[in-house]
C-alpha cells in the first residue's frame, strides 16, 4: 500500500475503521502495520470508526481522536501509534460480532483445519502462532479467533503480528519486518513473511491453550472438555454479557473438537507438536 | 462453609445460574460473583437431583438405592457438596429462591 496523508480504510472483524494522518511518514507506518487489514471495497454507507492522527503546532507532539473524542495526546509518535493500535485491537473485540463467540486466541490453519490457541495475555500466544507461520501454517489472528456458533469455522483477522520484547530473541530473524518502530513490540505484517499465507475462514480442528514455561519441558497433553470449557470461558470477551450463550456455544466447540494443554519451554518443539497433531488422523 | 445445612433442607438452584452439560459433567456459572465451577459426574446427578425440589435426605436415599451405597456415607458427602455449592452461591434455599424478583 502506498503511504498517503488521506484517508486510510480497514476492516478488522466487523469494525471498520478510517485512519486520517497529516504525515506521510507516520500515515506510511500505519498503512503498513494494518496492510493485511485494508478493506478492498469500502462502501459509502457503511459505519467506520474515524481515527485523527492530529501533529500540534511545534510539529512535534500527536494526539489521537476516534469519531471526535480524545484517545490519547499530547504523544511522541511511537506512543500515539501504540495507542491507535490498542484502541483498534479494543474496539474489535468489544464490536458485537452477531452468531460468533470472540475468544482472545491465536489461530492458524493446517490443511483444511484450524488450531486455535487460547490463553490469557503472556501466555505466548504471538509467540507460537508466529513459530507455527514460519513452518508453514497459514495464518488467521494472533488476538482474537471469532468462532461462528453454526459452523464453527473461524474468520480472518490478519492484524500484524504484536511480537512483545520478551519474544525477540527467540524470533530475531523478523527484527527487518518490523513495521512499527515502537520501542518494546515489533509489527510484523505477515504478508511481509517469506512464503506467508493469509487463511480465509476455516473450521475448528483443534484447541491448544499455551503456557509459556520458562525452562520446562515442552508437552502436550489432552483436556478433559469440561477443563477446556472452563478455560474457553475465561478466554471469550463479552462473556459476562451473555452466558448462556456463551456456555453453549462453548460446549459444543469443545464438543466437536479435542482439546490440549500445551507447555512451552521450546518453541520449535511446541511447533513440532502442533504439527504433529494437525496431521495426526 | 456455610454452617446449618441439614437433610431437612430444601436445596434448588439459584434462578440466575447458568448451566451446561458436558459428557457426563457439568460447568456451572455463578453471576452473583462471576465465577465459573466444574461439576464431576457424581455432583452433576446431584444437580439433577435437585431440581424436583426435594429434601437432601430423600436425594440421599435415592442415591445410595440407586448406586448400592452406604446411606450415612453418601449423606455426608451430599452434605458437604450442598454446603459449597450454597457457599458459592450457585444453590439457595428453596424458600429464599421463592422471594427472588422474577427477573432476578
Amino acid at each position: 500500500m502506498t503511504p498517503t496523508a488521506t484517508a486510510l480504510a480497514f476492516r478488522a472483524l466487523d469494525y471498520r475503521f478510517e485512519v486520517h494522518c497529516p504525515d506521510t511518514g507516520l500515515a506510511g507506518r500505519v498503512a503498513d502495520i494494518y496492510r493485511d487489514l485494508a478493506d478492498p471495497a469500502p462502501q459509502p454507507d457503511d459505519h467506520r470508526a474515524r481515527y485523527e492522527l492530529a501533529l500540534d503546532a511545534a510539529g512535534d507532539m500527536w494526539t489521537l481522536h476516534c469519531d471526535g473524542a480524545d484517545v490519547l495526546g499530547p504523544a511522541t509518535g511511537p506512543r500515539v501509534l501504540a495507542n491507535l493500535l490498542w484502541h483498534v485491537n479494543a474496539q474489535t473485540t468489544q464490536h458485537r460480532m452477531p452468531g460468533h463467540v470472540v475468544l482472545h486466541a491465536a489461530a492458524a490453519v493446517w490443511g483444511d483445519r484450524a488450531v486455535v490457541l487460547p490463553a490469557p495475555m503472556e501466555s505466548g500466544k504471538t509467540t507460537t502462532v508466529t513459530g507455527l507461520l514460519l513452518a508453514g501454517f497459514g495464518y488467521l489472528t494472533d488476538e482474537a479467533a471469532a468462532v461462528c456458533v453454526d459452523d464453527l469455522h473461524v474468520e480472518p483477522f490478519a492484524k500484524s503480528l504484536s511480537v512483545d520484547d520478551g519474544s525477540w530473541p527467540v524470533l530475531s530473524m523478523l527484527e527487518q519486518l518490523d513495521a512499527g518502530g515502537m520501542p518494546t513490540q515489533w509489527q510484523i505484517p505477515v504478508s511481509s513473511l517469506p512464503s506467508s499465507r493469509l487463511a480465509a475462514r476455516t473450521r475448528v480442528g483443534t484447541l491448544v491453550l499455551p503456557q509459556y514455561v520458562a525452562g520446562s519441558t515442552t508437552a502436550l497433553e489432552p483436556l478433559p472438555r469440561a477443563g477446556a470449557l472452563m478455560d474457553l470461558c475465561a478466554s471469550t470477551f463479552r462473556f459476562l454479557e451473555e452466558p448462556q450463550r456463551h456456555l453453549d456455544a462453548l460446549a459444543r466447540l469443545c464438543r466437536e473438537v479435542p482439546a490440549y494443554r500445551l507447555t512451552i519451554g521450546s518453541l520449535a518443539e511446541a511447533v513440532d507438536l502442533v504439527r504433529d497433531l494437525m496431521e495426526a488422523p | 462453609m456455610t454452617a446449618g445445612v441439614t437433610l431437612e433442607d430444601v436445596l434448588v438452584p439459584q434462578p440466575d445460574v447458568h448451566v451446561v452439560a458436558l459428557g457426563d459433567e457439568k460447568v456451572i456459572f455463578v453471576p452473583r460473583d462471576e465465577t465459573l465451577q466444574r461439576l464431576d459426574p457424581l455432583a452433576s446427578i446431584v444437580w439433577d437431583c435437585l431440581l424436583p425440589a426435594a429434601p437432601l435426605a430423600d436425594i440421599a436415599t435415592d442415591l445410595a438405592e440407586a448406586f448400592g451405597a452406604d446411606r450415612q456415607q453418601v449423606s455426608t458427602d451430599l452434605l458437604r457438596l450442598a454446603a459449597d455449592l450454597l457457599d458459592s452461591g450457585a444453590l439457595v434455599r428453596a424458600g429464599d429462591a421463592a422471594e427472588l424478583p422474577p427477573d432476578a
